[in-house]
């Protein structure tokens, strides 16, 4: 059991919110909403310090927070409607927002395809991957057994070969001269 | 080798996003009045915790024995091997066709790990009545059900009469919704799947 003082909070925040806000603008795509759910995470975490049993990482225990948290919100946003792809369709002119995020055209890609993988593909990417947590890790914070974190990612992987591919993007091409 | 560590670099750039410093500072701004206001509320909380305590007791016994009776009447049948991680949707196109794969988004395709409309599936393959009926309309749906031991399962569905019919779809065994089944199916078809 821990507790924290406004200091050492403020320590934790400037540490790991830039972290946790990446992680959730991942999930959810959006600049505005994964601020606010960064604070909700924050504020949930100040409340419940004293149930981090530090028998995990604060890092890990605060990305596990931040899930629940955007989890909550996109099946509050989705509730009995079906994503598809007319819906979520980027329109070739349309600037996304992580074009104005990121600069190199070829990451943009790679986060366009990730945006269109189903939200178990993109969770397993997102943390094994991007956040580089082991399988361990990543089972505790999806509350999933490690292989079927294993199988995920293969599969995750196969889909965002198959999502380039559609755009007319291969692996190949996005990487080559990286 | 090469390949995929290239790959694994530029994911690895995904994790840099540039997040406005002045955002930042907003957040924990926002963070710490939030906080503050909690606190008061926290000492009066203190005061009636004895009332609190015996009030969440109460309510933990009530949920714990409604969710057992949900767990004897939610038992997985044996058309469903685990429970449902995931399901694919796609208007059916005919009887032998089949138009949801597991990486397939193309248009029509609805897919969805919403846990309401999971339970409504759920629901309805494990309560659904065997029946010697044969729909005699071309099917209306197709439903890839990928399961929590990574199966699927192939489901075509008939909508008739207001009567909702399913089968495997390498099975000649059709199954009837029971009404309530069939009408959270239906009016979830209603509500999301607009064509």
């Amino acid at each position: 059991m821990v507790s924290a003082s406004d200091h050492q909070f403020s320590q934790i925040y400037d540490k790991h919110s830039d972290q946790i806000y990446s992680y959730i603008f991942l999930l959810v795509n959006d600049r505005a909403t994964a601020e606010d759910l960064t604070q909700e995470t924050f504020i949930k975490a100040f409340q419940c310090i004293n149930q981090f049993n530090q028998e995990s990482q604060l890092y890990t225990w605060l990305i596990k927070i931040a899930r629940n948290t955007a989890i909550d919100y996109l099946r509050k946003k989705t509730k009995f409607t079906f994503l598809s792809i007319e819906q979520n369709h980027v329109h070739p002119d349309q600037q996304s927002p992580v074009e104005i995020l990121i600069k190199d055209e070829k990451i943009t890609i790679l986060y366009e395809a990730i945006r269109k993988l189903r939200l178990s593909y993109r969770e397993v990417i997102v943390l094994r991957k991007i956040k580089e947590f082991s399988i361990k890790e990543t089972a505790s914070i999806l509350n999933w057994n490690e292989n079927k974190v294993r199988i995920t990612t293969l599969r995750a992987l196969k889909a965002l070969k198959k999502e380039l591919k559609k755009r007319g993007e291969s692996f190949e091409e996005v990487f080559s001269n990286r | 080798m090469k390949k995929f560590s290239q790959i694994d670099e530029s994911l690895k750039e995904l994790n840099m996003l540039h997040r406005d410093i002045e955002e930042k500072h907003k957040s924990f701004q926002k963070i710490q009045e939030k906080i503050n206001q909690c606190r008061p509320r926290e000492k009066r909380g203190y005061i009636h915790l004895a009332h609190s305590a015996a009030l969440i007791a109460v309510i933990t016994i009530f949920i714990g024995l409604t969710y057992i009776e949900w767990k004897d009447t939610q038992a997985i049948s044996p058309f469903l091997s685990a429970s449902i991680d995931e399901t694919i949707l796609a208007t059916s196109r005919s009887e032998k066709s089949f138009r949801p794969t597991e990486y397939n988004y193309e248009i029509d395709h609805r897919t969805s790990d919403n846990h309401s409309w999971i339970d409504v599936i759920t629901s309805l393959v494990n309560n659904g009545k065997r029946v010697s009926y044969v729909p005699e309309n071309p099917p209306a749906y197709d439903c890839l059900i990928r399961l929590d031991n990574d199966q699927t399962i192939e489901l075509k569905i008939w909508v008739e009469q207001n009567e909702v019919y399913y089968k495997k779809r390498s099975e000649q065994v059709f199954y009837k919704a029971i009404k309530d089944d069939r009408t959270k199916f239906l009016t979830s078809m209603q509500d999301g799947f607009k064509e």
